[in-house]
């Protein structure tokens, strides 16, 4: 009986993967498991894969070895949208994620696509944006706006969905100390299964995270939790990390 | 006063323009009504004089280059009519903020696929123009005269690497739309005002049979 | 090339709009399924950056890319490609006051079914001629993309003359002598774009063409050769000179001038104005050579590979 909870409550399961860009591997051979309740740190040296890995977790990218497993479903092509319905994804570059003439049908746009009648979305979207501070911009362009408010408009704009599993991309670069500390607050009050976040801010993410997973030479070379990692200063300097800068 | 809402002011700046368009040639008293009705347009939207004069003057060029080696009346008319539908235009134009053009072309009347594409060019088109602003600054920045080499930089290279840029910024926009679900049609939200569509209406048929009368269809 | 308001005639813009409209409506139906928003857009908008890019013709006066050999090599498909170029004029006319709001239709023709359908065409026909190996694509693009542009500034110049709002003798010497200095560098840009995507990104481009059967390639040659000569001749019903002595090439003019030999040389089409139908029949010769060259090296040379 234990043991079929444990299995249970595991949502992300990664297995082996392996994935080349033409030129050069990037992945080679990555497993970890991510349970309910956790909240994950991504953490790496620029160039190091982590955004290529979070792209082959969502079926952006498929990898050419191994497999990916997400509340119970392999990922393949003919789930990836019953997975995807459950899975926020912040991009790197939130320009990419805004791509309608105004940022509250950029918010909607996900609510409409899933058939949300017009009136309720556009309600629920401007409650979003009135948390992220954004609701005097509703009605404008996402160029009008600053580097991180395009930040917090994306993260508003996956949200809506009120998914279950949520994979940020960097998601405080761009933001001002006070808006850090508020998505932190935003974050830890969510009702969500699984957040894995990619990340260099490490302050950040040592507020917001309980476990961490060091990509470094296509592999995950260190898995462990945040508060024995943040005492081993060294070694995330050996990775890429210095605490301080 | 009276506030018109973005689509219909770009509604009713196409019904003029078009209907000027139209005008019998060389039916000068029909275009002095159009003249007055601009300019009444371009003050009523509140357009910058200095800025309005200065695009019409650089049309003005272009136009009489075209019209002028047709000489007489007939090349005035044409330059004139042409000169009142710029007027409109750019009135309009320049009545509406910077960032606010796509969000204008949400009020066109297009099929569903078309505005589709129009919307997203005209959302993508104000980065990559950035993007050739940023472009020309650094290649300025790296040649050693300035400007004269610039024109060596916007050769192939520039041009192929923005086509590049674009295409790799294409697939994460779409890939951006398809985790939110979408699946190929696009959800588009459009305020259809019921009085403004009226007065539209209304407002059009005055100015096309102002129009169609220039013809003098039905005078004699 | 754009078209201003107030330069055509009611019935020629009611006629080019329809047309426009229809295409378009065609365009969406047979453009290839998998073909993405996004691409189909950025593209698009991508073509409207590079036509900011301006480059020196001649004289102090500077053109720039018109785009649809580009767009219709890099999207594949001449669907997309009349949609593509067709939504950069339909906001170069709503957002930028260039080109008329009346003349869209117009200007669609001219630039985005014209312009697009002769690159298209043209392009893997001159390819194949020039041995189909893919790294001859950038030439043979380059090619295409300055007759394509002629070619659209001589249905634009028709388009004035059938609206009666300029004279044969006068429009279509001084577009066509323009838009050959144009279309030079429209070629050029073309082809050494698509040769910077052949070196950095080659799998973007199509792959090699079969090369053409040994008979066809002076059949195919002397066909194209005929279509771009009895273009040109038929945009000079007064000569070149008029334009080459404006722009002072007029040695230039001397030694291209040639006497050419095509199936409409003297045909008139009755009822219409006589230089008119000069004109007409040349571009119907063009456009029944180019179609000749086409048909020839899409079908007969499959077969018989
Ligand atoms: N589209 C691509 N094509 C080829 N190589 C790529 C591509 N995207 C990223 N890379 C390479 O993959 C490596 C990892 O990139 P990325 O996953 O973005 O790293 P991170 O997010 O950790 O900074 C980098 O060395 C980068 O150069
Ligand atoms: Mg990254």
């Amino acid at each position: 009986m234990d043991k079929l909870d444990q299995k249970k409550s595991v949502i992300i399961t990664v297995d082996n993967i392996k994935f080349d860009y033409e030129k050069q591997s990037i992945l080679q051979g990555i497993s970890f498991n991510l349970k309910a309740g956790e909240r994950v740190a991504l953490l790496g040296r620029t160039g190091a894969g982590k955004s290529t890995l979070l792209n082959n977790l969502i079926g952006l990218k498929f990898p050419q070895k191994g497999e990916i497993i997400i509340d119970g479903l392999k990922l393949e092509k003919k789930n990836i949208a019953d997975i995807r319905k459950n899975i926020g994804f912040a991009f790197q570059n939130p320009e990419d994620q805004l791509f309608m003439p105004t940022i509250l049908e950029d918010v909607m746009f996900g609510l409409l696509n899933y058939k949300i009648p017009a009136s309720i979305a556009k309600e629920k979207a401007r409650f979003l944006l009135d948390k992220f501070g954004l609701i005097a911009y509703e009605n404008r362009s996402s160029h009008e706006l600053s580097g991180g408010q395009k930040r917090l408009a994306a993260l508003a704009s996956i949200l809506a969905l009120e998914p279950n599993i949520l994979i940020l991309d960097e998601p405080t670069n761009g933001l001002d100390p006070a808006w850090r500390k508020k998505l932190a607050e935003i974050l830890l009050n969510l009702p969500i299964k699984v957040i894995l976040i990619a990340s260099h801010d490490l302050n950040w993410v040592k507020k917001t995270t309980q476990r961490a997973l060091i990509l470094d030479q296509g592999q995950i070379q260190l898995d462990q939790s945040i508060i024995s990692l943040f005492q081993q200063e060294s070694v995330l300097e050996s990775y890429g990390l210095p605490l301080d800068w | 006063m009276l506030k018109l809402s973005l689509f219909l002011r770009l509604r009713l700046s196409l019904i003029l323009v078009i209907s000027t368009a139209l005008i019998k040639t060389n039916n000068w008293s029909f275009l002095f009504i159009y003249i007055l009705i601009a300019l009444c347009w371009c003050i009523f939207l509140k357009t910058p004089i200095k800025i309005l004069l200065k695009l019409l003057g650089a049309e003005l060029i272009l136009l009489s280059l075209m019209a002028l080696p047709l000489g007489g009346e007939k090349a005035g008319f044409l330059m004139v009519r042409s000169l009142i539908c710029l007027l409109i235009m750019n009135s309009f134009l320049l009545s509406v903020p910077k960032y606010h053009l796509s969000i204008a072309l949400k009020g066109l009347p297009l099929p569903k696929k078309m505005q589709e594409i129009v919307i997203l060019t005209g959302e993508y088109l104000e980065i990559l123009l950035l993007e050739i602003q940023h472009m020309e600054i650094s290649a300025k920045l790296r040649s050693l005269n300035g400007n004269s080499n610039w024109l060596r930089y916007i050769s192939a290279a520039m041009i192929g690497s923005l086509y590049l840029r674009s295409l790799d910024r294409a697939q994460r926009v779409y890939d951006a739309m398809v985790i939110r679900g979408y699946n190929g049609t696009f959800p588009l939200e459009i305020d259809n005002n019921k009085s403004e569509n009226f007065m539209l209406i209304i407002l059009s048929i005055m100015v096309m049979s102002l129009t169609f009368s220039s013809y003098k269809i039905w005078i004699n | 090339m754009h078209i201003p308001d107030g330069f055509i005639s009611p019935p020629v813009a009611v006629m080019t709009t329809v047309i426009s409209a229809g295409v378009l409506t065609l365009s969406f139906s047979k453009m290839g399924k998998d073909v993405k928003a996004p691409v189909i857009a950025l593209t698009t908008a991508f073509i409207f950056a590079a036509q900011m890019i301006n480059f020196p013709v001649a004289g102090g006066t500077s053109g720039h890319l018109l785009g649809a050999t580009l767009a219709v090599v890099i999207l594949g498909d001449p669907w997309v490609a009349t949609i593509s170029i067709s939504t950069v004029l339909l906001i170069q006319a709503l957002l930028f006051a260039d080109g008329g709001i009346t003349a869209l239709g117009a200007n669609i023709f001219n630039m985005g079914i014209v312009g697009v359908w002769v690159s298209w065409l043209l392009v893997t026909t001159i390819q194949r001629l020039l041995g189909g190996a893919k790294k001859r694509l950038p030439l043979a693009a380059g090619i295409t993309a300055a007759i394509s542009t002629v070619s659209a500034a001589v249905s634009c110049s028709l388009l004035l003359i059938i609206s009666g709002t300029a004279p044969l003798n006068l429009v279509l010497p001084a577009m066509t002598g323009t838009h050959i200095l144009i279309g030079v560098g429209e070629g050029l840009i073309t082809g050494s774009v698509l040769r910077y995507l052949l070196a950095t990104n080659p799998d973007l481009l199509p792959d090699d063409e079969s090369k053409l059967d040994k008979w066809l390639v002076p059949v195919i040659g002397t066909l194209l050769v005929a279509g771009v000569l009895s273009l040109l001749a038929s945009s000079w019903p007064d000569g070149l000179e008029k334009v080459a002595e404006n722009l002072g090439f007029i040695h230039l003019a001397e030694n291209v001038r040639v006497e050419v030999p095509t199936p409409f040389a003297d045909y008139q089409i009755s009822g219409i104005n006589e230089q008119i139908g000069t004109s007409i029949s040349g571009v119907l010769g063009t456009l029944i050579c180019f179609g000749l060259a086409f048909f020839m090296t899409k079908f007969i040379s499959r077969k018989s590979a």
